[in-house]
């Protein structure tokens, strides 16, 4: 805490001194918070992406990255790959959004059903086995645990 | 007899023909007119113009006005049968005279078969007494012929007698003529030998007394002669009379007995010996004549005129034994058997009192079921066997004891034979085959015309004739796809079901909208019961029936159903059918997501499931480039 002058101008600097700190230091913090989403995650959550629009058409999607925090509803696995489906915040519950999970992509987090975790995803197009066009594929990049 | 019976034989026989033959051949052989045997050989021989009938024993056929008649059947003796049954019997006091008057006849005639003789007063009284009855009109000029031939024969006897005096007196003339002409010769011997006496040797006195002798000598001689020949003449025409008569009373007698007048015949016969009194009771008969073959079989004899007697007694016996006969058996209800011996008394001895005196009642009696019997034979030739059958119920309730099993079982055997064949057209027109069809009808025809079935047969023909129109809307209904049109007019239509190509098409039609109705209908039943989630159901169903068959998404009914129960499962059926485009573009992200929301609005949704996996494998199976 600065000391009180008996200069009526250079107290006058030290409360504004104060001031812009404790705003910027605010400022910061609410920053971290917002990153982070309303756990104290790594960071914030694309909360207002709203899976009834995807139903409308994934390919619009393609190339955007989200971070979800969805609640695991079922798991199919096939190899190292799992398609997961999740349910995210400020959605319907009858709203599922599936999720491809590569392999190595989960890294050590398992994937169980019924819990919550983040989702670093990005739209993607692929192909299928006859070599056809797959278009707006959410594709997992990395999984956290939510803390 | 034998061949006198057969005229009026085996008419009344319940037999059926032995052949029979829609062309109407039975008909012809029960008319028992065969075609012209020996090619139209000459007529018979006639009697006062009239033909005589001659019968052929060998073939049992009767000769008469150029054809031959089987007595055996035979429409002449049928129809003079009926005749006879028609007519009240003749009890005229003329016919009751004319029976007398014959019957005392026969009780004189039959006096002088037992050695008495009839003078000629007698036999003339009896020739009077014939021509007296002969104006009766049953009498036919019978016994006005018989009067007439006793009268010729007694004329002719008559004749000869007359010319057997003259005879007599030619035979004194010529002794007289032989006496005279020797002594005029023994005058001539005399004279000339100067023999004592008168007679004085003179010149030419002398001479003028011996040429006049010589004269009458030659005169006599030729009077002798001539005598002679006169006496001879009318030997010979003794001889030809008597033959002439003899022949014609002979003629008249058989043809008495042809003609079945046995009263006349037995008279005739009677008299015979008494107008022919030579003893020679030999019928003059050529042996290879129709009238010689008449009488050639009794007993390989020369014929004779006891004969005739004979058999004019019989038939007499036989008639009035026959109608004894039907008597009784009239009184016992016999119908049958007395119409059997009714006929054969009638065709033997129609005219003879029993069967003219005939009463009526019976007439009547046998008449109703002669004619039954005749419409059986009638109805049997136009196979209308129910009408058969009904004519033979008639006749065993007039005659308990006519047997009927035959008519029966023959109208039976007929009409199941008829129906079997309609049985077979119904099978042929079912599977569309109308050749068949036509045939089978046809042979029902033919075996029993008026087959009550063969009509309903013949309204589904027509029905197939006239209605192609619809077998044209079928066909453009099918092409259209519009299997409910078909069911609409299934009523209509119904005759299509017949046809070969397009029955088969119309069953499926009807059955296969019957059945959607019938699940739409069930289905609905469901969805009402399940739930908030029957509508969703019940889309589901329907989704799954359109990819099955297509033919269920072109029905309206089922479209309808489609429509509401998409309007009553909006967010399900939206989201689903999404899910389907998003597949179809190859958006599987948002495809998947899109069976997850449907299947959260309906959780046992098995195509969302369906959706689910697939949609999953389809993600996990691509490959994706996460370069950035």
């Amino acid at each position: 805490m600065a000391r009180r002058r008996r200069n009526n101008s250079s107290g006058n600097k030290n409360i504004l001194y104060v001031i812009l700190g404790a705003v910027a230091l605010v400022l910061i913090v609410a920053v971290l918070f917002k990153s982070s989403g309303s756990s104290s995650g790594a960071g914030p959550t694309d909360s207002d992406f709203r899976i009834s629009d995807y139903r409308k058409g994934g390919s619009r999607f393609t190339n955007n990255k989200y971070r979800f925090e969805g609640r695991v509803e079922a798991v199919m696995p096939q190899g190292h790959d799992r398609l997961v489906a999740v349910t995210l915040a400020n959605n319907p519950d009858g709203e599922i959004l599936p999720i491809l999970v590569p392999d190595g992509a989960a890294g050590d987090v398992n994937l169980d059903r019924g819990k919550t975790y983040i989702f670093n995803v990005e739209c993607r197009s692929g192909r299928d086995e006859s070599g056809e066009p797959i278009k707006g594929i959410f594709i997992t990049r990395e999984v956290e645990n939510k803390l | 007899m034998i061949m006198l019976l057969a005229l009026g034989s085996s008419l009344c026989s319940a037999q059926m023909p032995n052949s029979f033959d829609a062309s109407g051949k039975s008909a012809q052989s029960e008319s028992g007119v065969p075609a012209d045997q020996n090619g139209g050989d000459a007529a018979n021989p006639q009697l006062f113009g009239m033909e005589i009938p001659l019968l052929d024993p060998s073939t049992d056929t009767v000769k008469y006005n150029g054809g031959f008649f089987d007595v055996g059947n035979n429409a002449v003796v049928r129809a003079r049968f009926e005749k006879y049954l028609s007519q009240k019997p003749d009890e005229s006091a003329k016919s009751k005279d004319y029976r007398s008057k014959i019957g005392k006849i026969l009780k004189l005639t039959e006096r002088y078969t037992k050695g008495k003789r009839p003078g000629s007063k007698v036999l003339v009284s009896i020739g009077k007494t014939l021509y007296d009855i002969s104006d009766y009109s049953g009498d036919a000029g019978q016994s006005a012929a018989l009067a007439s031939a006793l009268v010729s024969a007694l004329d002719a006897q008559r004749a000869n007698f007359e010319r057997d005096r003259e005879s007599e007196q030619l035979e004194k003339e010529i002794d007289e003529l032989v006496k005279r002409t020797n002594s005029l010769n023994n005058r001539n011997t005399q004279r000339g030998s100067g023999a004592t006496g008168n007679i004085k040797p003179s010149g030419q006195s002398n001479n003028s007394r011996y040429r006049s002798n010589d004269i009458l000598i030659a005169h006599n001689t030729t009077k002798v002669a001539e005598n002679k020949a006169l006496r001879v003449k009318n030997d010979a025409e003794n001889a030809a009379n008597l033959l002439a008569a003899k022949t014609s009373y002979q003629s008249m007698m058989a043809s008495f007995l042809l003609q079945r007048r046995f009263d006349h015949a037995l008279i005739a016969a009677r008299l015979y010996r008494h107008v022919f009194r030579d003893g020679d009771t030999k019928l003059n008969i050529k042996e290879d004549s129709d009238l010689g073959k008449v009488f050639s079989g009794v007993g390989g004899l020369p014929p004779t005129v006891s004969m005739i007697d004979q058999l004019a007694s019989n038939a007499r016996r036989e008639v009035d034994q026959n109608i004894e006969s039907v008597h009784s058996l009239l009184a016992q209800n016999k119908l049958a058997a007395a119409t059997q011996r009714l006929v054969e008394a009638v065709a033997v001895g129609e005219y003879m009192q029993s069967v003219a005196t005939f009463p009526e009642a019976d007439r009547l009696r046998i008449l109703e079921f002669w004619e039954l019997r005749k419409k059986a034979l009638t109805t049997l030739n136009h196979r209308d066997y129910e009408q058969l059958q009904a004519v033979a119920t008639r006749m065993k309730e007039l005659d308990a004891d006519f047997d009927d099993s035959l008519l029966r079982s023959y109208c039976k055997g007929k009409m199941n034979e008829s129906n079997l064949h309609l049985r077979n057209a119904r099978k042929a027109i079912a599977a569309g085959d109308e050749e068949t069809f036509n045939a089978e009808v046809r042979l029902a025809g033919e075996i029993w015309p008026l087959n009550p079935n063969i009509d309903k047969g013949m309204e589904q023909i027509e029905e197939l004739d006239s209605q192609d129109y619809l077998k044209d809307d079928f066909r453009s209904l099918v092409a259209a796809g519009d299997l409910r049109g078909v069911y609409n007019r299934r009523d209509e239509m119904k005759v299509v079901a017949m046809d070969k190509e397009l029955g088969s098409q119309y069953e499926e039609a009807v059955t296969f909208i019957g059945g959607l109705d019938e699940m739409l209908r069930l289905l609905d039943g469901q969805a009402q019961s399940v739930g908030e989630y029957g509508a969703c159901m019940a889309w589901e169903e329907l989704d799954r029936y359109s990819r099955e068959d297509e033919r269920y998404a072109r029905d309206s009914a089922f479209k309808d159903a489609v429509n509401t129960y998409r309007v009553r499962a909006n967010d399900f059926v939206g989201a689903m059918e999404k899910a389907a485009e998003m597949e179809k573009r190859r958006e599987y992200g948002s495809a998947l997501s899109c069976y997850y929301y449907a299947r959260s609005k309906y959780p046992n949704s098995k195509l969302a499931q369906e959706g689910i996996e697939r949609v999953s494998r389809l993600i996990l199976d691509g490959s994706y480039d996460m370069k950035d």
